[in-house]
């Protein structure tokens, strides 16, 4: 296990930090297979002969583990480095793939769930957040960038896994479902190899390296601290809560677009056909994606704060036009839902940086697992709240746009309270701060986790 | 981009151990960004296919 261990991986001086970001490129670009899964859904109803909801319960469950290993798993990470963790990613999403199309094989829906839902999942947790904080700690002058190149990938998943998973499943059998385990298999093979590379890869900076030429300016109440705030103590501070609000509010605007885009272009529209709505849904995916890298990107210039103004601010603003103009025309209407969706993503991507704005850098990784739970829970939620409400309008009769009207204008009021949760942050309380050494220069940290790999090993 | 901005400069303090990041890594990660790009472009390149629909 050596070879795995955070020391193996610490870059000697001269290390070019741009040989890192395709590591964390190749476990998120595996990982966002999960978004996909869509893909198997009718062919494991074919198979099982089984209802949507029982095969659906399969995608929650992966997004259920993911938050809750994010979770728990982000102390081990950041303990024991980005290799460990994203090979043990890969050893359960790649043994998840497997087992689920054991019990593809033998007719048996619990081991699917057991197989992708549970061991997938927690491979997806881990997996997430392993590149993250490396990522921040070699692009501390950039790390909006760095966390939107990261998160990009997971939303660049799908867009792979879609249309591979497609042609797969069209070349193993002569149905979907009789090639679902070659298919299964198949991927499992792709995402170890890549998911290895990645882990053999990835490399951490020394202690105390910063980028040539730069040097951090601290600012009195600014919100980029330059100290450190251990997980223990940030999930005590109410800037966590509120950035969970932020997060949940986020990601649940997102789902009330994503989770009905098809059948809501098509009841806005009466021209637009079911291809053409599926192009829409290509379309969003792309925001979601582009929204990742572009938004968290430019946050580095705005800020994270400001970036989230906008976000929440101008997202209530976007569904308060949809909920108004719905129907005027399909050009702004494809517009508005463009950029929620963008939003969507950039949130998830600029959040990572946003926390080491203000809890510093030496347990990022563990503080974003901690706040994923906002993920999972806007994961339930979302869906929930549309879904209800579009149940409920049905049952009233109401048909076309308008029964997307109450849910529209409920998201136009999540994202305010998200709104007004993030101009809440505040920097955190100094009294939260690890003790750091007195050095001038920015030098090492008292007890950075390299420190004390080092500090072990000498 | 500048040189000076993509390379480290030595750490004050030396860790104890440092990783081995010779050529053949630094090939594998030049070839992980080939790898990884091509895959994204393929992803984009699907999806605006489909997008193209909406337009169409």
């Amino acid at each position: 296990m050596n070879l795995l261990d955070r020391s193996r991986t610490i870059a000697p001086a001269g290390y070019n930090r741009w040989l890192v970001p395709p590591a964390a490129l190749a476990v998120h670009l595996s990982i966002g297979q999960v978004y996909a899964f869509s893909v198997f859904k009718n062919p494991l109803v074919d198979r099982f002969d089984a209802s949507m909801t029982s095969v659906a319960i399969i995608f929650s469950i992966a997004i259920v583990m993911l938050g809750l290993s994010a979770a728990f798993g982000g102390k081990w990470m950041e303990r024991n480095g980005p290799r460990k963790a994203m090979a043990v990613s890969a050893l359960f999403w790649v043994s998840g793939f497997m087992v689920a199309s054991v019990g593809v094989q033998l007719g048996q829906l619990w081991i699917v769930y057991l197989g992708y839902g549970v061991l997938g999942g927690i491979g997806l947790g881990i997996g997430y957040i392993s590149p993250v904080s490396t990522l921040i700690k070699w692009f501390p002058d950039r790390p909006g960038l760095a966390t939107g190149l990261a998160i990009m990938g997971f939303g660049g998943g799908a867009m792979v896994a879609s249309p591979l998973t497609v042609r797969l499943l069209d070349a193993y059998g002569a149905t979907p479902a009789e090639a679902l385990v070659p298919t299964m298999l198949t991927l499992a093979a792709i995402y170890a190899v890549l998911m290895t590379a990645g882990a053999v890869v990835i490399r951490v900076p020394a202690p105390g390296w910063k980028p040539e030429g730069w040097t951090p300016k601290p600012k009195k109440n600014a919100m980029q601290t330059q100290n450190d705030v251990r997980v223990a103590k940030a999930v005590r501070t109410p800037q966590f809560y509120l950035l969970w609000i932020v997060l949940f509010t986020n990601v649940t605007a997102g789902i009330g677009i994503l989770e009905q885009a098809s059948p809501m272009i098509q009841d806005f529209f009466t021209s637009v056909t079911p291809a053409t709505a599926a192009g829409f849904v290509g379309l969003l995916s792309l925001a979601n994606m582009g929204g990742r890298v572009v938004w968290s990107s430019a946050s580095d210039a705005l800020g994270r704060k400001r970036i989230y103004v906008m976000y929440l601010g101008v997202g209530a603003l976007l569904y308060a036009v949809l909920a108004t103009t719905s129907g005027a025309s399909i050009a702004l209407f494809v517009v508005v839902t463009f950029l929620i969706v963008s939003f969507y993503g950039g949130g998830f991507a600029t959040i990572p940086a946003y926390l080491k704005d203000l809890f510093g850098t030496l347990e990022v990784g563990a503080i974003h697992g901690r706040l994923l739970t906002a993920w999972s829970a806007a994961g339930i939620a979302g869906p929930l709240i549309v879904n209800s409400i579009a149940d409920a309008q049905a049952a009233r009769g109401v048909e076309g746009a308008a029964q997307y009207l109450p849910s529209l204008v409920v998201m136009t009021g999540v994202l305010i309270i998200g709104f007004i949760a993030n101009m809440l942050v505040r920097p955190v309380d100094a009294k939260h701060h690890e003790p750091t050494s007195a050095t001038p220069d920015d030098g090492p940290r008292a007890e950075t986790p390299e420190l004390a790999a080092a500090t072990k090993e000498a | 981009m500048p040189a000076a901005e993509n390379t480290t400069q030595a750490a004050d303090a030396a860790p104890a151990t440092q990783a081995s990041a010779g050529a053949p890594i630094r090939v594998m990660a030049f070839a992980l960004w080939g790898v990884v790009g091509t895959l994204l472009g393929y992803g984009v390149l699907q999806t605006a296919i489909k997008a193209a629909a909406l337009f169409g």
